[in-house]
């Protein structure tokens, strides 16, 4: 409550049951603040993963073998040839390093796998699934990732 | 509830109530708009799937036969509409989708005839 004193200031008072019950929902509130800050924690990160995944594979379709990727290289054209794969055997043993660096387990081509370990101890596992040329033929490139 | 308590006021507990209750609502509609609004992850993903097929399509000019089963091949669980010059030569429903992501593709082919294909899936 808020009263005048002598008309030259204000006393702001609380009676015992306000008091109560304003500390009551300032701790409901600072709980259920600290669960939310949890879950959009969690949230962010595993949003953070999928978008890192995703970008990666989108990467290795518009890259070609000489920029660590699996695109398609023209000599003729000079020009990456997106989404169209080139040798993805041989590419795939220089890019080991880097995939594993980057949390893959698996790097599949029309069911065919070209790259991996063993995927079971990981907690979370993310495939990015995305459709690409190989010598004129659809072919589906699949991307596991092994999170923690 | 504020009653006039000579030239200043009495700030009571219904009032202080309310006041918590008006501001708790105004902060979920606003946190929960700020939400809905956000775009996916997987919807980048689906309309990246859908170009690789129009890319592929565009370099193979492929039969609509060929487009129908490199599309099932690519999305398995989405439903999927595949229209060609404005017929729809595939469909398959998803009744629990919420959102549908479309692509559109004009093809010229060795004649110059232009090829409208669109492709939308409904996730």
């Amino acid at each position: 409550m808020v009263r005048i004193i002598d008309e030259k200031g204000l006393m702001f008072t609380l009676d015992i049951c306000v008091a109560f019950i304003v500390v009551l929902i300032i701790t409901l509130t600072g709980f259920v603040a600290a669960v939310q800050l949890s879950e959009s924690r969690a949230k962010h990160t595993i949003l953070f993963e999928q978008e890192r995944s995703v970008l990666f594979v989108d990467s290795l379709l518009k890259r070609g073998f000489d920029e660590n990727g699996l695109a398609m290289v023209s000599a003729d054209q000079k020009r990456v040839l997106e989404n169209r794969l080139g040798n993805v055997n041989n590419t795939i043993s220089e890019l080991e390093e880097i995939l594993i660096a980057n949390n893959v387990a698996e790097v599949s081509l029309d069911g065919v796998q070209l790259f991996g370990f063993e995927y079971e101890k990981c907690s979370r596992t993310l495939a990015v699934r995305r459709g690409a040329t190989l010598n004129g033929k659809f072919a589906i490139l699949k991307v596991r990732f092994c999170y923690e | 509830m504020s009653k006039h308590l000579r030239n200043g006021f009495v700030f009571s507990l219904d009032a202080t109530l309310a006041l918590i209750i008006i501001s708790t609502i105004i902060g979920i509609v606003i946190v929960s708009l700020s939400y809905a609004e956000q775009p996916t992850i997987e919807e980048l993903l689906i309309l990246q799937k859908e170009h690789d097929l129009m890319k592929h399509w565009l370099v193979t000019d492929a039969s609509e036969q060929e487009m129908v089963e490199q599309l099932q091949e690519l999305f398995v669980n989405e439903g999927v509409r595949l229209e060609v010059d404005g017929i729809t030569i595939f469909y398959r429903e998803n009744s629990n989708s919420k959102k549908a992501i479309s692509s559109r593709l004009i093809i010229f082919d060795k004649e110059l005839n232009a090829r409208e294909i669109v492709l939308t899936v409904f996730n």
